[in-house]
């Protein structure tokens, strides 16, 4: 990964900062601005791969709405970062609900829908780069709740807890879709992987 | 291999709040590799702070009880027109489906009366006996030469406030698969293998090559290390290639034949799809799901699928079979 890779330490340090700082930026608001030195590389990350044209705008849109929204923060049911990414989460939601309100009645939009749909941004992407079809049809197949758990922990690098914080749901009921999804996941991928064996080797492993 | 060699290099651990347990499936390596991208432009971040530290000021001067500075009307981001001009027209092809119909496909008993949703419920009729009927209905159809195969589905999904999302894409004869965007342009997206059939993926020319002998095909079905039972494996694999298959009419008859064999289907009477299809439904209870499939009882054309949860109903996902069709041409 090109990414800096979080160690479990400097995570905690960080988590424990970023909470202290956007708790603390409820009566002084200076206190939020290190936030975005520290978090706009994974936040834009996270509206790139979803919204590839928008997000640097988006990128503004959200911390105006987190800093906006600051005072719901509570640090009893998440990290900061969890947090943030929730509210990217929504930023991307309003911007998906905006082309579909721009677009005029009876257009291939408006009727379609499509472009209101993350996972078509996310198979897009993985079509661009060439992915398996067996695993974007995988992907595809899996349910949208498993779908951005498994891309919030596979791409942004959330833990589950994290993750379900994000997407609104108890930790526990994100750990067993993620497992359901996993299960699904290697099911379906595992004939491919057979398969390609299969047919390098001439034998089955 | 097998997917479960691959957890072998897995250390157990009691804590399954990490990324890396839940990323523990084929093809996880290349999905992670999908989500790299290059960190913002400074530029764009020092947008992002200047708007921010516009409102931060704006908030400390204003609790300071100063007059208010530039209003924040000035700095809020701009937005670009977005996708603008998409011209996504689904074409409807001639249906190897319509021409069953067409040709007097079996009547099912119970539906024969009128084909609308209001039709008698067809309570008496079991649902190995209904599947067994689709059996027939299905190899009826004529079987097609045509170069492309079209599949389009739309995906539906329980989440808060996601929109069902459309797929559609050709496949032609040597295996290569072309996906329409929604601005209608169109791209090659793969080549060769599309299809899971048990631990194999197959292409077109090798769904020809099937057994047609409902015992045979179905002890290819499952896969071999289905964590879901070998009746799941076998019902989603069957009901996968029924919905989004070139499978030949021989295939599809054989392929209702397995499903007909499987324990624990019940019909529930005429049902219609989101798209308002009439049809015939059933419903299979797995361990952890409760799957409802509409099926066209004069054409054997599966309409639609969707998992809910047993106890509260709760819907997790719908996969609507909108085309499942021979085509001439790409579009």
């Amino acid at each position: 990964m090109t990414r800096e890779v979080r160690t479990d330490a400097a995570a905690d340090r960080h988590t424990g900062r970023d909470d202290e700082l956007l708790l603390r930026s409820k009566q002084d608001p200076t206190a939020f601005e290190p936030l975005v030195a520290r978090h706009s590389a994974a936040l834009h990350g996270y509206l790139v791969r979803r919204a590839p044209d928008a997000a640097d705008d988006l990128l503004s849109e959200l911390w105006l709405r987190a800093y906006a929204g600051r005072h719901g923060f509570d640090a009893a049911r998440g990290t900061a970062r969890a947090w943030l990414f929730g509210v990217a989460r929504h930023v991307l939601a309003a911007h998906w609900r905006r082309l579909e309100t721009e677009a005029p009645p009876g257009s291939a939009r408006f009727t379609e829908g499509i472009v209101s749909d993350p996972w078509h941004a996310v198979d897009q992407r993985l079509d661009a780069a060439a992915v398996s079809p067996v695993l974007r049809h995988a992907l595809a197949k899996l349910p949208a709740v498993e779908r951005e758990l498994m891309l919030l922990i596979a791409w942004e690098q959330l833990t589950p807890t994290e993750a379900a914080s994000v997407v609104g749901i108890r930790p526990g009921t994100a750990r067993s879709r993620l497992h359901r999804a996993r299960t699904r996941l290697r099911e379906r991928l595992g004939a491919l992987v057979s398969s390609t064996q299969t047919s390098k080797t001439g034998e089955s492993a | 291999m097998t997917a479960r060699s691959h957890t072998s290099h897995t250390s157990h651990t009691v804590n399954t709040d990490h990324a890396k347990d839940h990323l523990d499936f084929p093809g996880a390596e290349a999905l992670m590799a999908v989500g790299r991208v290059e960190p913002p432009n400074a530029e764009t971040v020092a947008a992002a702070q200047a708007v921010l530290r516009a409102a931060i000021e704006r908030d400390t001067e204003a609790a300071a009880h100063t007059p208010a500075a530039d209003t924040p009307s000035a700095v809020r981001p701009r937005r670009r027109a977005g996708l603008a001009g998409l011209s996504f027209r689904p074409r409807v092809v001639v249906t190897a489906l319509a021409a069953a119909v067409a040709a007097g496909a079996v009547a099912y008993p119970g539906l024969t009366a009128t084909d609308s949703a209001s039709s008698q419920p067809p309570r008496a009729a079991s649902a190995k006996a209904f599947l067994n009927d689709m059996a027939q209905v299905a190899a009826s159809a004529p079987a097609t030469e045509a170069p492309y195969w079209k599949t389009t589905l739309n995906l539906t999904v329980p989440a808060d406030g996601e929109k069902e999302s459309t797929h559609t894409r050709y496949l032609d004869r040597k295996g290569k698969s072309t996906e329409v965007n929604p601005d209608g342009s169109t791209k090659v997206v793969s080549t060769g293998a599309a299809y899971a059939v048990g631990d194999r993926a197959l292409d077109w020319n090798q769904l020809d090559e099937l057994p047609t002998d409902p015992k045979a095909l179905a002890a290819l079905l499952p896969f071999s290390n289905s964590t879901d039972g070998k009746a799941k494996s076998t019902f989603d694999n069957a009901t996968a290639l029924l919905g989004e298959s070139p499978a030949g009419p021989d295939l599809r008859a054989a392929l209702y034949r397995v499903l007909a064999d499987l324990p624990g289907a019940k019909v529930t009477g005429p049902a219609k799809d989101v798209t308002g299809r009439t049809g015939t439904a059933l419903e299979w209870e797995a361990r952890s799901v409760t799957i409802r499939l509409i099926v066209n009882p004069k054409t054997g054309d599966l309409l639609e699928e969707t998992e809910t949860a047993p106890g509260t109903g709760a819907l997790q996902a719908r996969y609507t079979y909108l085309t499942n069709a021979p085509a001439d041409r790409i579009g």
